[in-house]
């Protein structure tokens, strides 16, 4: 069943974010979408979670139509954490991941079901965030908030996981923890995952498949492997990267400056 | 559940009930209280028709009309600023402040002297009144989502422009002006059986509804994108609760006048002592306003006695340098 999108695009009064593009998602995999600032990552992200829906094109999620699906339908197959998602200081991890269970019943529903409990319990389990569970969310370190939020997506037990930028303000230990439960949730449960990341290195690292977008349509898609290279670097990002082999022979880039365009674009 | 949850859970309801016994006192001591003192057995002696008959006419005709009034005015005006705070993601949001007052306060100073025939009509219009206002409030706010400080410029805008209107009314129907007045400045003196009747179904419906939607408030306070992603209707449950908001300003506003930083004050002391979940906050700030209006209007009552004060300007006193310090501290 075909996931992805089908000539999609976003206007914002005449500014065009996204032109005609045509996504795939590769089901049960880890997808993840690069490209530079305002290419319109986020968009895109939003799009596909079923937040943002104005757009024309089509967006197929499992083959259906996502216009044809209620909020609470799309809660239950897709979950999106957005970037610098913040909570009431006051309330506990537990009661926020809680909330992942919204779309699972009524609105006005008082107890929590057995059913509910389970999920949350588990979604605190695959995040470690078990001996955390009765802290309040202001007491937590940036990466410990990150991992809670994780598990709020997780508690909504969706086929789809959406992350925009699941890293931005962790320290380097955090987000590696980050992306290793990312990684550990694909291949244990499933789960597709799609995420926006600015780091060239755990896209090749983290991520099946990576999807460029730049000029407001994907650039180019495939294997993280081969999509990044040398040459995508500096015509994506303008930037010019050496290549080094690490253990395992795995790719990785570092940005050694700009390319001669992008210095000239700067000197304007 | 593990024993540490169970123990904040239950800590929370101690506090409930705290305030349950706040709010029962100050409603005992506003019985007893005025012009004329009622001691307590005196008190149950008027309320079991065995007192005198003096009492008795205090008791059942004045003070007990009047303190239930306070109570609910002061329930509805505390839910409503609390759900205001939480759908406009504003600490600074309050019926009073944002223009909602205004707008339930014009329509009813325009039927009370324009139709002063159809006075049943003053709590509907108001209603009406209440919720063109916030629709306003929100149509001029509205910039790529809600931004708290634009909520609050417009706001003003919106009560200038809503004052404007009340004061052009009461130039044109300069000859009954006098009870407009009175009714404006938000007061409960000669508050009686009558007014309870009014706002008893519009209470009733206004906080059994509030109650129902803690779960959907609770979601908006992780931010629009993040509710919607969980399955929230954002825009549809901002509506309705505004409405709900508005439901509970008009009807306080409609006996009571316009009373302001109720809204404020209690919400705001409520969320520091039992927390931002609404499934808490909401009875919390319902209990709280209903002390904070009984008692306030007892003292209201004793600090010039014989002469009464209007409950308004005390809660302007106690409200404003209050709101001031919100300010400092958000900026």
């Amino acid at each position: 069943m075909f996931s992805g999108t089908r000539q999609l695009s976003v206007k914002r009064g005449n500014v065009t974010v996204l032109d005609r593009l045509s996504l795939t998602i590769p089901r049960g995999k880890r997808l993840a979408i690069i490209g530079p600032n305002g290419a319109g990552k986020s968009t895109l992200l939003r799009v596909l979670a079923g937040i943002d829906r104005s757009y024309e094109g089509e967006v197929i999620i499992d083959g259906q139509n996502l216009r044809d699906l209620t909020r609470r339908q799309t809660a239950r197959r897709i979950a999106f954490l957005p970037q610098g998602a913040a909570a009431p200081p006051d309330m506990t991890v537990r009661q926020i991941v809680t909330y992942g269970r919204y779309a699972h019943r009524a609105p006005w529903a008082i107890r929590t079901g057995q059913s509910d409990r389970k999920a949350v319990d588990n979604a605190l389990t695959l995040t470690s965030m078990t001996d955390l569970q009765d802290r309040p969310m202001g007491a937590l370190s940036g990466g410990e908030r990150q991992r809670a939020f994780l598990a709020l997506a997780l508690a909504q037990e969706p086929a789809y996981l959406l992350l925009d930028e699941p890293t931005t303000y962790l320290d380097l230990a955090h987000q590696i923890a980050v992306m290793q439960i990312i990684r550990d949730l694909n291949s244990r449960l499933g789960m597709t995952v799609i995420m926006v990341l600015h780091d060239i290195n755990h896209a090749l690292q983290y991520a099946d498949e990576t999807a460029v977008l730049a000029n407001h349509t994907i650039a180019a898609q495939g294997p993280s492997d081969q999509i990044i290279d040398t040459s995508s670097i500096a015509s994506v990002f303008g930037v010019r990267a050496e290549r080094f082999t690490g253990s395992g022979g795995r790719s990785v880039y570092v940005p050694v400056g700009l390319t001669s365009k992008a210095n000239i674009d700067n000197k304007e | 559940m593990d024993r540490a949850s169970l123990q904040r859970g239950s800590g929370r309801f101690r506090l409930l009930l705290l305030f349950l016994v706040l709010m029962m006192s100050a409603f005992g001591v506003s019985l007893m209280k005025g012009t004329v003192s009622i001691r307590p057995d005196e008190m149950i002696a008027a309320a079991t028709g065995t007192g005198s008959g003096l009492h008795e006419q205090i008791f059942w005709n004045i003070r007990l009309p009047r303190t239930i009034t306070g109570a609910l005015v002061g329930a509805n005006l505390a839910v409503s600023g609390a759900i205001l705070q939480g759908i406009m993601r504003n600490p600074l949001a309050d019926p009073h402040i944002i223009g909602i007052s205004s707008g339930a306060g014009l329509a009813g100073v325009l039927v009370m002297l324009a139709f002063p025939a159809y006075s049943w009509l003053i709590t509907p219009a108001a209603f009406l009144g209440a919720m063109g206002a916030a629709v306003m409030i929100y149509l001029l706010a509205w910039k790529q989502g809600i931004q708290p400080v634009r909520i609050i410029l417009a706001g003003v805008a919106v009560s200038a422009f809503l004052s404007a209107g009340i004061s052009a009314l009461m130039i044109l129907y300069s000859e009954r002006v006098h009870g407009a007045l009175v009714w404006l400045v938000g007061g409960l003196s000669a508050r009686s059986w009558p007014e309870v009747s009014m706002l008893v179904p519009y209470t009733a419906i206004g906080l059994i509804l509030a109650f129902l939607a803690s779960r959907p408030l609770n979601l908006l306070l992780l931010g629009d994108d993040l509710a919607r992603g969980l399955g929230l209707r954002v825009e549809l449950t901002r509506l309705a609760m505004t409405a709900v908001a508005a439901l509970l300003a008009a009807s306080a506003v409609s006996v009571a006048g316009l009373l302001g930083f109720v809204g404020l004050i209690v919400p705001h002391a409520a969320r520091l002592l039992i927390g931002s979940d609404y499934r808490f906050l909401l009875p919390a700030s319902a209990l709280l306003g209903a002390a904070l209006i009984t008692g306030s209007d007892t003292a209201a009552r004793l600090l010039f006695a014989p002469a009464e004060l209007p409950v308004g300007i005390l809660m302007a006193a106690l409200g404003a340098p209050f709101f001031l310090f919100l300010l400092r501290r958000m900026t």
